[in-house]
């Protein structure tokens, strides 16, 4: 026994072997957290995007009497599965802001909840001039509507 | 081929490879079986809005708007948009733009008739043009103008 215990030979291949073992466990504990949180991510972001359906029900072209000025009300109406966050509006390719020339609007709209949302442009809108107004959301959509200014 | 059996070098690199597949293929299996479930669903409303397109029309004498579901699947009107427009002759801003709930569902190949003037809906047509538009809970819309005599 007293032997035995004074033995050191086949300790580095024990110890070798725990080693390697731990290694492993740690590096496949660190991957499958990255892959668990990487589909996680995908469904809740961008992989959600597909389930995402606005519809620009309503764009009434602000006016001061007679005289338009550069201001609009868009009513969005969320048709989609998930609730969806407007990030940015678009006219006719140019960023809209949202009256503190902020171009990042950040407005939540939830399932089946129509949302105004206030826009302001650099110039006042035209009669007979058509525009496009492009909504895109934080998932990457965008849903356009062209009318003409009557 | 006796010796080759009894070999057991190199098995745990294979059972390590095999379950390191596995464990990967379970979560990309996951993911795509979630995203074809996600597309289905979607689908399924592109068809139900493709399959249930409206149009309107105005009735006088009451006034009311006249709903007909031209399609093969229910559809559930969601709001009447009311957007009274400018009395001059060359155009310009519209003057109001009034909204209404309805929550009211016309049936497949069907039709329904929303009486203006209403405790619901009140509103009636007056000296201005005015363009009424319905939206339905899928996204379609429909829209008819009243012109003043």
């Amino acid at each position: 026994m007293r032997k035995m215990s004074k033995s050191r030979k086949a300790v580095s291949t024990v110890i070798a072997t725990i080693l390697m073992i731990m290694i492993t466990m740690v590096g496949m504990t660190i991957l499958f957290t990255f892959v668990s949180i990487y589909a996680d991510n995908y469904k809740k972001g961008i992989g959600s995007s597909v389930m995402e359906s606005l519809t620009i029900e309503d764009i009434c072209l602000n006016s001061t009497g007679q005289t338009y000025n550069n201001q609009a009300k868009l009513w969005i109406y969320n048709t989609g599965e998930i609730s969806a966050n407007v990030t940015a509006i678009y006219v006719n390719g140019l960023a809209a802001t949202n009256g503190t020339s902020n171009i990042n609007f950040n407005i939540n709209i939830p399932v089946n909840a129509h949302v105004p949302i206030t826009i302001q442009v650099s110039a006042p809108w035209k009669s007979a001039v058509s525009y496009d107004f492009k909504v895109t959301t934080l998932r990457g959509s965008s849903f356009e509507n062209p009318i003409q200014a009557p | 081929m006796n010796r080759l059996v009894k070999n057991c070098k190199g098995v745990a690199e294979i059972i390590g490879t095999v379950m390191f597949i596995v464990i990967l293929l379970f979560f990309f299996t996951n993911v795509y079986l979630w995203h074809d479930a996600a597309t289905k669903e979607m689908n399924n409303l592109t068809v139900e809005k493709i399959n249930s397109p409206i149009a309107l029309s105005l009735m006088n004498s009451p006034y009311a708007l006249n709903v007909t579901n031209k399609g093969g699947e229910d559809a559930t009107l969601s709001m009447l948009w009311i957007n009274i427009k400018s009395t001059s002759p060359n155009g310009g801003p519209d003057q109001l733009h009034l909204n209404f709930t309805l929550n009211t569902v016309v049936p497949a190949g069907g039709s329904l008739n929303i009486t203006l003037g209403t405790t619901k809906i009140n509103y009636l047509p007056g000296a201005n043009p005015v363009q009424f538009k319905v939206v339905t809970s899928v996204g379609n819309s429909a829209a008819c103008n009243y012109s003043p005599p």
